[in-house]
């Protein structure tokens, strides 16, 4: 009954118009460097949020997994990586493109990102509905503790200074805080202005801090070069075979992709960090300093930036805790369309569930035949002036906050907060942690306040039941071992550039 | 602009004050024993404590670093000019959307970022039009979202089906 629904709603052609026209739209905007994944997402809102919830959540999954996967064109072409997520290989893929080897390059990053997407999708069908059967039967207790374990998380790995990721979630926090609050009904921080009576708007917030601050980074960045090494030869004859030689690699990327993906907070270009280092560090093959070691560490870091897309999706859909920004749009457009992510929905619509996991498969194979298709028009791609398309996005940017939430109120939102997130920045306060606050604040005052009251401020019923204990205790010992760490071993951390720190994928 | 670590914390530091402190404020429902400032407050003592941390770390390696840094475009007026247009534009916008109509505030905008960007004008005005006319038609006619049309709104019916 449940796969028949899927099938039919995969056969219809209005979605699948909306997949190839986000599909196109990812690509070019993942291959524009500066231009990234989560702006991508950020600015089709004001397009989706007309649509029913299937194509609005596949016009997301398309589009970011697209732009992950175009972001290695520029980088191996022009050694300018279009995404972040790119970054970790780009030196190894320009590498084998001054060797004349583009197509090896490409095709390593094509075959890989496609492995990377459709493992991870598979982990996601797989895992989500066993998890939400467990998660049937959660309190405000473990709600509450998954929601701080999140955010640790996301503040952990969101930078190299620990007081700064936190400075930023607990700003995120205090976001959340603005307008009514959930258990009084009171105002709270809206200086009698009835705009802030709602709240702050996620997505206006999002849109400021994502896409209007990259513009204001971007806007005296120098002009891309010209691409002067195109591919040459056929993507598919030159690594479609590299693709068994290079299994453990692909496969390794793909475990820990997936695995990062769904830690909230840490995104693709985490996750192919980590990914690159570990072919660098424990593969045979990734150590070496020739073709073949570029290749196996391409492969590993492009197929994690991937299957990390897959992997945010879990916590996602079933706690409706996001793993990265991109799923914490998909959040709030989910709750706009009226689904409400969490377990209840496996139990209630199966049919919605299990068709946005299908979307997944899809969106991954259609990278082959399309990302083939921007591998051989980025040329054409970079002919795009950026001094032309800057001022349109910024354009999108203010009608996308305006479309969302209908005020100008919503406009002014994205001009302080684009100001603000370009600050954040300039002095390394990760942008991640405060949207992961916004989007979870609620959920962990609501669940907070609920346990407080239930409880009458009794603290020990945050560790009387068996699984919200246990969450609690793990919390805990993880914020010990970190602070621990940082203080007897401060120059420890994952090696990620400074530039490529608390930024979006 | 990067400023020295000492003005970050302390700027964290008033922030988490006043959230605590606006918190402290907003009293408790009789009936409640956790009012609306509850939370809040906690989340303005932990930016107070952050921030102060960040300050403290900072004043360790105080001497020899500067108090702000200024980027090496902001010297230049163009550069500058090119940074100032964005917040610049979203706040033209706000102002003109209401009595000029998103036609022509977007017409406006995106032909003086254009020139701004070095695009010549020749070139940047009929782009600039076409571009707005084109996202106005995809918005106001096909996403049906409620643009303004201002001055222009005895021509809207040309432009919108």
């Amino acid at each position: 009954m449940v796969i028949g629904s899927i099938f039919s709603q995969l056969a219809d052609p209005y979605l699948w118009t909306v997949v190839v026209i986000s599909a196109v739209y990812g690509l070019i905007v993942g291959a524009i460097p500066g231009l990234t994944a989560l702006m991508a997402t950020a600015l089709l809102v004001p397009f989706i949020i007309f649509m029913p919830p299937l194509p609005a959540v596949a016009s997301i999954i398309t589009a970011s997994a697209m732009a992950i996967f175009a972001g290695d064109i520029p980088g191996a072409l022009l050694r300018m990586p279009g995404t972040p997520a790119s970054a970790a290989y780009t030196d190894d893929a320009h590498g084998l493109t001054l060797k004349g080897k583009s197509a090896v390059a490409l095709g390593a990053g094509l075959f890989s990102s496609v492995c990377g997407g459709l493992i991870s999708a598979i982990i996601l069908t797989s895992s989500a509905p066993w998890l939400a059967r467990a998660a049937l039967s959660f309190s405000s207790v473990e709600y509450f503790w998954l929601g701080v374990l999140g955010l640790s998380c996301a503040t952990f790995v969101a930078g190299p200074s620990l007081l700064k990721g936190l400075a930023s979630l607990l700003f995120g926090l205090f976001l959340a805080t603005v307008g009514l609050d959930p258990v009084s009904g009171m105002p709270r921080f809206t200086f009698g202005s009835s705009d802030l009576m709602g709240g702050l708007g996620l997505i206006p917030i999002l849109i400021g801090l994502f896409a209007v601050s990259e513009l204001m980074r971007n806007a005296n960045a120098p002009a891309a070069g010209e691409a002067a090494n195109a591919a040459t030869g056929s993507v598919i004859r030159s690594s479609a075979g590299l693709m068994w030689t290079h299994k453990i690699g692909i496969l390794r990327g793909s475990l820990i992709g997936t695995l990062v993906g769904a830690l909230p907070g840490a995104g693709s270009d985490i996750a192919a960090w980590i990914s690159y280092a570990t072919a660098r560090k424990f593969s045979r093959v990734g150590r070496k300093t020739d073709e073949d070691g570029a290749v196996e560490r391409i492969m590993s870091a492009s197929a994690a930036n991937n299957a990390s897309l897959g992997g945010a999706y879990i916590p996602a859909t079933v706690f409706g805790i996001p793993g990265d920004a991109i799923t914490a749009i998909v959040i709030s457009v989910m709750f706009i369309k009226g689904i409400n992510p969490g377990p209840t929905l496996f139990l209630n619509r199966p049919e919605v569930i299990y068709g946005i996991f299908a979307i997944f498969f899809v969106a991954n194979l259609l990278i082959i035949p399309l990302g083939i298709a921007c591998i051989h028009s980025f040329r054409s791609i970079m002919r795009l002036p950026t001094t032309v398309i800057s001022p349109v996005i910024l354009l999108f940017c203010m009608l996308g906050a305006f479309s969302v939430e209908n005020t100008l109120f919503a406009v002014g939102l994205v001009a302080v907060f684009g100001f603000v997130g370009w600050l954040m920045e300039a002095n390394q306060i990760p942008l991640a942690p405060a949207i992961l606050g916004l989007i979870l604040g609620p959920l962990l005052e609501q669940t907070f306040m609920t346990t407080m009251l239930k409880s009458q401020g009794d603290l020990v019923t945050f560790f009387d039941r068996p699984i919200g204990g246990t969450i609690g205790v793990v919390t805990l010992a993880v914020w010990t071992i970190t602070i621990g760490l940082k203080v007897f071993r401060p120059g420890d951390a994952i090696e990620i550039p400074a530039a490529e720190q608390g930024r979006a994928e | 602009m990067k400023v020295n670590d000492v003005i970050v914390g302390g700027v964290i530091l008033g922030l988490g004050a006043f959230v605590a402190t606006t918190g402290y404020m907003l009293r408790p429902p009789r009936h409640l024993a956790y009012g609306p400032g509850f939370f809040p407050m906690l989340i303005g003592f932990g930016l107070m404590t952050v921030g102060a941390l960040i300050a403290i770390q900072a004043l360790s390696t105080l001497r020899g670093s500067s108090w702000a840094t200024v980027p090496e475009w902001a010297r230049s007026r163009g550069g500058l000019l090119r940074f100032a247009i964005i917040p610049a534009a979203i706040v033209f916008y706000i102002v003109a959307v209401g009595p000029l109509g998103f036609l022509a505030t977007a017409t406006i905008l995106l032909a003086t970022i254009f020139a701004v960007n070095g695009v010549a004008a020749r070139r940047g005005l009929p782009l600039a039009l076409g571009l707005a006319v084109v996202v106005n038609l995809v918005f106001a006619s096909v996403l049906h979202v409620p643009l303004s049309w201002g001055v222009l709104e005895p021509f809207s019916g040309w432009l919108i089906w």
